[in-house]
């Protein structure tokens, strides 16, 4: 047990420092970590005779909670891959105890098939693990293979940010020898939009950088938006990057199809509740304004003594579902209104409670 | 005579020919093969009635008349943004068009001295146009449109005073009728030809074709008002036009290597080399007025941004050259002055593209040269000319602020979250008075890259006192619901109500919308323009593409260094975008607090007086 409380305090100070979204794959690695983190607490958890799929489920569930209190505003970036492998765990575990409890009864005297017993328990729980992770590694290419059937030739596409699906996405249909060209927005003030773009003009695809602001501008002339995003909520709404809401809108308003790419650590059970503020976080105001520029206004107050100068900088956008045309997933397109179903196949809903959020 | 045709005296011969004339050899209408032009003086008007279908689809309608009378080299005046700047869209008809005028201008050789030619055509008509007035405004068309136009009224007499008032309004027209455009300032390229973007597109000829049909009904301003009507302007994608236009060019400019394909329509170039071969002429542009270089030096290095503070920098730049200015000799003022002038605007043209809010002052400056009284001394005539200008800054934009700001701080009410984009004058001065009334209001200033205008705005405003928040445009669906109302500079506003001002107005506006909260646009009214236009792409301005890749303040962040020239990989910086008018829920300009839906109504029937145009 001591190895795996550092292992959980390795990684609950890797998530409080941020130090997990440095690099394409920010929600992969969390989730992959999140997932091998817990493998090694099952593996190394010392199943008592009786009550071993509960000892599990509580053992996973404090790991749980400690790494939601170590991200507690942001669920965009953790908690849905948090809570997919947290979830799945415990539906294998009910599975098994449920049939083991008839059991239990009679068998009390068969210490030596119980301890074969908890060691299959384990095991089935460590191998489903196992499977998410495969998942988490392979759902890009599955994503991407559904390109060609978007993308067709002289299209022109319009995509914000940087989302490493999306740039799979984009190179397979490149692959297959469509033709088209992307717009990127740079997305500010992260400005990973840059990033993308040369990354793809690598790769041989007519790329473009425009600036946030020229999104409405050029959105006329383009026939589809593809985006990754944060995570994807209950009800088909979706957390991006900051931003994405005024690129939604303007596809709306241009008729253009808002295609969302998601992978499956990045669906989350919550439906949302004034998203903006509460699934929301806010970034450093010196991204913003340098403060040498403004050391003058700064300071400056008025007379009830508040600041005259605010600078807001939040980190995410929330897209309501009806702004959202399709979802593709590595098990294929999905409609906003049936993200609710892909939940229930990741998660029970006795879980739920994990997102009870610690006010510590 | 087919009663539909009657009111469609249209003088721009190309906006009718995009309307009627389709590909040559589809001439499926009977007509005399010969010019009927030709015949007009000569022929009665039944038979130029019949002759008009078939001239419509000729391969050369704008046959100009062999020269037995002084106006028939005016004529090719008219046509000059055809000769000089071919269609490219519309290669059948108008081109060929085209090409016959520039045959026979050629063949006159009238081409180079266009510029001599406007002043004194005005003393050449001046007498007639009196006489013309009475020639209702179905005759006052170019030489083309008098082919397709029933002359009705009084066959030989009646084209001659066309082609005169036709040249007549060339001249005053041709001149300023190129300048408003947004991202073009012909005006001097007629004259001059030295700028780049003069001549027609289709879509600009037949939004002006249905618009100027609706004009049929009054006749005596209908004159005035046709030459208003602005020229398509040059389109960057025809190569022949641009090399022309670049051997005229003062400044030589080396085109952006990696041009995004759908702005091959709109110039991009180095800027680097720019500012280098400006420098190095600046003892070769003998032409240019001191105060003129300085302020196209201004423009080129962003010093004066805003449509307001570029136009009043231009106009008193002309001033101090009209100040030094002296007639040489064997010229009359009036002529030699607009070509100067022209020479002036190709000159700041080739630093930075005019505004629309330039143009409109250009009109209004040739307008007046052009109605200088004969009688005037050039003293006098230079005094004049300087009071008109102090007098047009004066009252269209300086007292036009003030009217804007007084109707425009009875809708800030206490307690209001105002939200601004980017940096625009009249807003500004909007919220401090506001604040000086004593309103308690916080404003929210977004901000976008690459210019980051609101970070000035922001400075000014806190240092007066007021609750300001910042934001990047990103976040406006974070902050707008807390915003009340929505108040947004404009660059111009056109005639269907878009708004074309700085790019980002349009998505701020948009979620605005989304969000149920009004937007307010302040615009002083000589902003306005009878252009339409339906998105940002077609007319527009590109901006220097390097400064996407660097990012002020952020050093850390350096993904595209080198990499713009890398042949998959463009960066845009587009300067202006166009916000639809559904948008909008007021314009607050001098003329009061007005929906989208007037401007075009300020722009046709208040302009006129109240412009001098």
């Amino acid at each position: 047990m001591p190895g795996t409380h550092t292992l959980v305090n390795e990684l609950v100070t890797k998530l409080k420092k941020r130090l997990v979204q440095r690099g394409w794959r920010v929600h992969r690695e969390t989730a992959l970590l999140t997932a091998e983190l817990l493998r090694s607490v099952i593996s190394q958890l010392k199943v008592p005779a009786t009550n071993q799929a509960e000892t599990l489920i509580d053992a996973v569930k404090s790991v749980g909670k400690l790494l939601v209190a170590a991200n507690p505003v942001g669920p965009p970036s953790r908690s849905p891959s948090l809570h997919a492998i947290l979830d799945r765990t415990p539906d294998s575990e009910r599975a098994h105890h449920s049939s083991r409890a008839g059991d239990s009864f009679e068998g009390k005297g068969k210490s030596a098939d119980r301890n074969a017993e908890s060691w299959k328990l384990k095991h089935d729980v460590i191998r489903a693990v196992n499977e998410l992770i495969e998942d988490i590694n392979s759902c890009h290419e599955q994503i991407a293979e559904q390109s060609v059937e978007l993308i067709h030739q002289n299209e022109s596409l319009l995509t914000f940010g940087r989302s490493r699906t999306v740039r799979e996405f984009l190179c397979a249909a490149k692959e297959k020898r469509r033709s088209f060209r992307v717009f990127v927005a740079e997305g500010a003030p992260k400005y990973q939009g840059h990033a993308l773009a040369k990354d793809l003009g690598a790769r041989g695809i007519q790329t473009t950088v425009i600036t946030d602001s020229a999104v409405f501008a050029m959105i006329s002339r383009v026939n589809m938006v593809v985006v990754g995003v944060h995570a994807v909520m209950a009800n088909g709404g979706v957390i991006g990057p900051v931003g994405l809401n005024m690129v939604a809108l303007a596809a709306r308003k241009h008729a253009v199809p808002f295609v969302v790419v998601a992978g499956p650590h990045k669906l989350c059970p919550l439906y949302p509740q004034n998203p903006h503020v509460l699934l929301n976080e806010m970034r450093c105001p010196s991204e913003l304004l340098q403060d040498g520029e403004f050391s003058d206004c700064m300071g400056v107050c008025n007379g009830s003594g508040n600041p005259l100068l605010n600078v807001v900088n939040p980190a995410f956008d929330y897209v309501p579902p009806e702004l959202v045309s399709l979802f593709i997933t590595d098990i294929g397109g999905y409609n906003p209104s049936f993200v609710h179903r892909l939940i229930s196949d990741h998660y029970s809903a006795d879980d739920l409670d994990l997102q009870k959020r610690t006010t510590s | 005579m087919d009663p539909r045709r009657a009111p469609r005296t249209v003088s721009d011969p190309k906006v009718r020919k995009v309307g009627f004339f389709t590909d040559p050899p589809d001439r499926s209408l009977p007509g005399p093969p010969d010019h009927p032009i030709s015949s007009f003086p000569t022929s009665p008007p039944s038979t130029v009635d019949n002759s008009l279908p078939s001239a419509g689809n000729s391969l050369s309608p704008v046959m100009i008349p062999p020269p037995r009378h002084s106006y028939s080299i005016l004529s090719p005046l008219r046509r000059d943004p055809a000769e000089f700047f071919p269609l490219p869209a519309s290669p059948t008809a108008s081109t060929s068009f085209s090409d016959d005028v520039a045959s026979t201008m050629k063949g006159r050789g009238v081409a180079a001295a266009s510029s001599s030619l406007p002043g004194g055509l005005l003393f050449d008509i001046a007498a007639i146009k009196s006489a013309a007035s009475s020639v209702p405004a179905s005759g006052l068309t170019t030489v083309s449109a008098v082919n397709n136009l029933p002359i009705e009224k009084g066959g030989g007499r009646g084209v001659l005073f066309k082609k005169l008032n036709e040249l007549r309004k060339a001249t005053a027209k041709a001149e300023d009728g190129k300048t408003p455009a947004a991202a073009s300032g012909a005006a001097a390229s007629v004259k001059s030809g030295k700028s780049l973007k003069p001549p027609p597109s289709e879509k600009n000829d037949s939004a002006a074709l249905a618009a100027l049909e609706k004009k049929a009904g009054d006749r005596p301003p209908e004159k005035d008002r046709k030459k208003e009507f602005p020229q398509p302007r040059m389109q960057f994608d025809d190569k022949s036009r641009v090399e022309k236009a670049k051997r005229r060019a003062v400044v030589k400019q080396t085109e952006a290597r990696n041009r995004v394909e759908l702005f091959r329509h709109l110039p991009q170039y180095e800027r680097g080399t720019q500012r280098t071969e400006l420098q190095s002429k600046f003892f070769e542009l003998d032409p240019v007025h001191p105060a003129v270089y300085k302020v196209g030096l201004q423009y080129l290095y962003g010093d004066i941004c805003g449509s307001n503070a570029r136009c009043i920098a231009m106009l008193q730049a002309f001033q101090e050259a009209i100040k030094d200015y002296s007639t040489p000799s064997e010229k009359t003022l009036a002529r030699d002055l607009t070509a100067k002038i022209g020479s002036y605007l190709s000159f700041l043209i080739e630093c930075r593209p005019l505004s629309i809010s330039m143009g409109n002052a250009i009109r209004f400056l040739k307008n007046r040269i052009a109605k200088l009284p004969l009688t005037l001394s050039e003293l006098e005539a230079k005094a004049t000319l300087r009071s008109d200008i102090d007098r047009f800054i004066n009252e269209k934009i300086i007292l036009a602020d003030k009217v804007i700001v007084k109707h425009a701080v009875t809708k800030i009410s206490d307690g209001d979250v105002l939200l601004t984009y980017g940096s625009p004058s009249a807003v500004e001065m909007v919220l401090l008075h506001a604040h000086e009334l004593g309103k308690q209001f916080r404003v929210v200033v977004v901000d976008s890259r690459p210019k980051l205008e609101g970070q000035l705005l922001l400075h000014r405003l806190v240092g007066k006192g007021i609750n300001c928040t910042y934001t990047h445009v990103n976040a406006i669906s974070y902050i707008m619901h807390e915003v009340t109302r929505v108040f947004l500079g404009a660059s111009s506003v056109l005639s269907n109500g878009t708004v074309y001002s700085k790019v980002g107005t349009a998505c701020v506006a948009m979620v605005a919308h989304a969000f149920r909260v009004p937007v307010l646009v302040c615009c002083e009214a000589y902003k306005f323009h009878e252009r339409v236009q339906l998105d940002s792409l077609c007319s527009n301005e590109l901006g220097d593409p390097d400064v996407i890749s660097k990012i002020h303040g952020r050093e850390d962040i350096n993904f595209l260094d080198g990499s713009t020239n890398s042949e998959n990989l463009q960066l845009l910086n587009l300067i202006y975008d166009a916000t639809p008018s559904d948008y909008i829920s007021m314009i607050i300009t001098d003329y009061g607090m007005v929906p989208p839906t007037s401007v075009p109504v300020i722009v046709r029937d208040y302009r006129r007086e109240h412009l001098w145009i």
